[in-house]
């Protein structure tokens, strides 16, 4: 099930709140659980039980590492902590990585001659990149020491399945939320904030994200070489918006949800289209995976306080990661190489850059870094390497416009409009388009604003109901991730 | 104003829903879909397909689809000036055009030369099945009429129709020139629908009879009247419009035509009727069992060429699925089959239309029994390309394997046809009876 789909818009969601707000506070954990197993199950049926695997497995291993912190069972604590790693690692590896690993060893296993490994392909469960950090976080958190272990399964189960962020995010770290799962208020002022926050990325992922597609699956879609410069220039920046407001429409709708609910979750984006350096960048887009990396992976290895050269290695290595956690092909890999050298280079180059403060050149840092960013999404967007590399020759060169394909021949006024308003919007002061700065503005800016404000935010809205309706959406890219 | 906002967002999403409970859903009829939904029900939750029909049903029974379709067809071609629908471009003074018939890109001569071989085998094939066979393509409106629509994106599907014309073979009924010579193209189309109207069909209808007998089309046997049409694009942006345009039909001697079962010759009033049969003894009389297969563009044909036959079998083959169709062909002496532009060029041709001539007429072409060794040195001969033709002892039916080659695994019966190619599959002969025909292939 989809936030856009109209049995979630007008049957799940009205009928999970209507639920939430009549049954009693002691009951509503186990009522949110079951929804969000309904709401999981509806899309993937029975791969329902890997979420059950794993909450399982977590919720146990939390309270030996627990105990074994509380009896200064270091053995034990570890033990259990690589436990959790092994199942969730080992889980996420076989359903997201085996097939990609069994494909590489047969392309070499044909090159050499010693035939291939007979393999039938494995399904891909949604969300499960997400939800099985979620599960490591418990444990991890435990661990450190940073949190409580809940005493009910219920409880955990809920802060692992959660359906607004169950299958894309925002990663919520255990820690950031742990008291709010035993306890929280759902208030009038936060449930009104919390729908505001919802139709802003309803409207941003059917309105801007979903007509913009058609523009880069069309010019995606035929082969590179037969692209002109501007078709080419076309679908990648019609990419790089659709995955923005696509990705961060999803965590609005998230945010919002939660927030109906009494949850206040993390921020995932915070204008990264405005960054002025990669390592700016990678400050606002997709913060919570970033926080996650940092936190569980790159602070562990040694984090900045080890000597430069190994600093260098474990960004290296967390962006590859990172690369590779989107999906399993070797254009993500490119792809987090691209940013984990870029990332290098500004470090190696000018600490200022890193600090996203130096005073000078802001335009052109922040046009500079969008364009590498774009020159990235490429390789993010291409079927494989040589796609990428064709598409980017097309981006630089391209063929004359007689001897090309017209993917975009019958894309219509309508795409184009909105990736031209889209576009201008990323130079707009943040205050207006982010999604939290623009439900505040409902409570906080002057009348005239507000009304202005109320009345868009409600146009915006019933429009992208009406495409729901109608029918002219898209399912979410972040679920394939 | 926080609240306010909530306010409108609950009601939004709560109406919809409750109205949908209790029964407040658009009639099926009037959703403007093109699926008849049946509501799932609690007995089949156990079906994996089960949330799906929940999903399908909510989409097509919510209420006020029709009017968000309304609406968001309404800001589409207000706001936007644009199409609601991505499968229409609206192009200028009113003309829609069906995208799947613009071309993206302009083909390279190669492309065309292989429909051309393909063409050349079907001649072959039914040539050796001692039929006499025509095809034409009916060239799609965007290469027809005079709105060139903005950004030339209409000039690939003018440069493929004429490319594809220049390579098709001999058993062509070229209809390009007379639609380009016509004094008005704009009036052979609907301006909101997909095909050529009455005007159009009955253009094409006169090159079809002067090819197969030259001097036979009677001007004075055109009735003329007009006819009101919905039209489909109109109906594809929420904007439905019924054109009224002239209809024109062939009349001899004040005879309607009638089918053989007593219904009424016009088509476009019953089209689930997908196969007719008419005797006209009394008209011009083209002699033996014509069949004409045909497309959407074919439909206002149907009652311009009928009367030329003494016997006549009009088959819309849209509604058949090829084994069918060849059943109802197989009995032709003469064979006219008319596909749309964008069926050839598309891709998505019934080809390979030889294969499919082989199956209509395989009882006609004689094989011969061979022997294993003969079976050996044709698939060795990389000049012969072979059709299966596997007779499945059981149901004794036929199928046709084109020449990319299918896994069979039941006793059967082969024909190899020997057209031309490469053999791309080799089978066991000791399990099968292996028959030929040496079918030679006009050189292009």
């Amino acid at each position: 099930m989809v936030f856009t789909s109209p049995t979630f818009l007008f049957l799940f969601l009205p009928a999970v709140l209507l639920g939430s707000f009549v049954i009693p506070s002691r009951w509503r954990n186990g009522w949110l659980l079951l929804s969000s197993l309904i709401f999981y199950f509806w899309g993937s049926g029975v791969l329902v039980l890997l979420l059950v695997v794993s909450t399982i497995t977590d919720f146990s291993l939390g309270r030996v590492v627990a105990r074994a912190s509380e009896q200064g069972n270091e053995r034990r604590k570890r033990a259990a902590i690589s436990g959790s790693v092994l199942v969730n690692l080992g889980l996420l590896g076989y359903f997201k990585y085996a097939n990609f690993l069994v494909e590489q060893l047969n392309s070499v296993g044909r090159d050499l001659g010693i035939g291939e490994i007979a393999w039938t392909s494995v399904t891909l469960p949604i969300g499960i990149s997400f939800y099985t950090f979620q599960t490591m976080s418990y444990t991890l958190d435990l661990a450190r020491g940073r949190a409580t272990p809940l005493d009910r399964i219920v409880d955990f189960g809920l802060y692992v399945s959660f359906f607004p962020q169950l299958v894309a995010g925002p990663i919520v770290r255990y820690h950031e939320i742990s008291e709010q799962i035993v306890e929280r208020r759902v208030a009038m002022d936060g449930f009104s904030a919390g729908a505001g926050r919802f139709m802003v990325g309803l409207s941003k992922k059917v309105i801007v994200a979903d007509q913009v597609a058609v523009i880069a699956d069309r010019a995606f879609a035929v082969d590179a070489v037969a692209l002109t410069s501007t078709d080419a220039w076309l679908g990648i920046l019609a990419y790089t918006i659709q995955i923005y407001f696509d990705f961060s429409g999803y965590s609005d709708m998230a945010i919002g949800l939660g927030q109906m609910f009494g949850f206040t979750f993390p921020e995932n984006f915070r204008r990264p289209y405005s960054a002025v350096s990669i390592t700016d960048f990678w400050r606002r887009w997709h913060i919570t995976l970033s926080n996650w990396f940092r936190d569980y992976l790159f602070i562990p290895l040694g984090g900045s306080r080890v000597e430069p050269r190994r600093v260098y290695a474990n960004l290296m290595a967390v962006f590859v990661i990172t690369g590779l956690w989107h999906g399993a092909n070797w254009t993500f890999v490119v792809w987090g190489l691209f940013h984990g050298v870029l990332l290098l280079a500004e470090r190696v180059l000018d600490q200022r850059w890193v600090e996203g403060d130096a005073p000078s050149f802001v335009p052109i840092r922040r046009a500079g870094t969008f364009f590498l960013v774009v020159i990235g999404w490429v390789f993010f967007r291409a079927t494989d390497i040589g796609h990428a590399f064709s598409y980017l020759r097309a981006m630089f060169g391209g063929v004359r416009a007689e001897q090309a394909a017209d993917p975009l021949l019958t894309v219509g006024n309508t795409p184009l409009v909105v990736l031209a308003l889209a576009l201008l919007t990323l130079g707009v002061s943040g205050r207006w388009v982010t999604g939290p700065r623009a439900v505040e503005m409902l409570e906080r800016g002057a009348p005239p604003l507000r009304v202005a404000s109320a009345l868009a935010l409600v146009t915006a809205f019933s429009y992208a109901l009406i495409l729901v309706i109608s029918g002219t959406f898209s399912p979410f890219l972040y679920f394939q991730f | 104003m926080n609240r306010l906002v909530a306010i409108v967002f609950l009601l939004a999403i709560t109406v919809p829903g409750v109205l949908l409970i209790s029964g407040h859903s658009p009639p099926t009829s009037d959703a403007p879909t093109d699926e008849v939904v049946v509501s799932p029900t609690m007995a089949d939750v156990l079906d994996a397909t089960w949330f799906d029909s929940v999903d399908a049903m909510v989409e097509r029974r919510i209420p006020m689809l029709d009017v968000a379709v309304a609406v968001d067809s309404r800001v589409s071609r207000t706001v936007f000036a644009d199409s609601p629908n991505p499968e229409v471009t609206i192009g200028a003074e009113g003309w829609l055009f069906d995208n799947e018939s613009l071309d993206r890109a302009c083909l390279s001569g190669q492309y065309f030369a292989a429909i051309g071989d393909e063409m050349r085998r079907a001649d072959a094939v039914a040539a050796a099945a001692g039929i006499e066979f025509l095809y034409w393509v009916a060239p799609d409106k965007a290469a027809v009429v005079s709105d060139e629509l903005s950004g030339g994106r209409s000039a690939c599907t003018k440069a493929n129709v004429a490319a594809l014309d220049e390579h098709l073979t001999s058993a062509a009924v070229s209809l390009l020139p007379a639609f380009a010579d016509h004094a008005d193209p704009d009036t052979l189309f609907y301006r909101t629908d997909t095909h050529w109207n009455d005007s159009g069909g009955l253009v094409a209808s006169r090159q079809i009879i002067e090819r197969l007998a030259p001097g036979l089309w009677d001007e004075h046997a055109v009735v003329y009247g007009s006819r009101s049409y919905d039209t489909d694009l109109s109906r594809l942006i929420s904007d439905a419009k019924t054109e009224v345009v002239t209809a024109a039909s062939v009349v001899f001697d004040g005879i309607p035509l009638i089918s053989v079962d007593g219904s009424s010759a016009d088509p476009m009033g019953d089209m689930s009727r997908s196969v007719r049969s008419f005797e006209f003894p009394d008209g011009p009389a083209i002699e033996g069992q014509t069949v004409v297969a045909y497309d959407s563009f074919g439909l206002p044909q149907v009652d311009d060429l009928a009367p030329y036959f003494a016997s006549s079998t009009f088959v819309y083959t849209p509604h058949f699925d090829e084994d069918e169709a060849a059943a109802v062909v197989g009995s032709a002496d003469r064979l006219l089959w008319g596909r749309v532009q964008r069926k050839f060029i598309g891709g998505d041709l019934e080809l390979p239309v030889s294969s499919w001539l082989v199956e209509a007429f395989v009882d006609r072409l004689d094989p011969v029994r061979i022997d294993s060794a003969e079976l050996t040195r044709i698939e060795m001969d990389p000049s012969i390309e072979i059709y299966l033709v596997v007779r499945d002892l059981r149901s004794d039916g036929d199928h046709v394997f084109p020449p990319s080659g299918t896994i069979f695994d039941d006793k059967s019966r082969v024909h190899a046809l020997r057209v031309r190619g490469d053999l791309e599959f080799g089978f066991d002969p000791d399990h099968f009876e292996v028959e030929r025909v040496d079918i030679p292939v006009q050189e292009s």
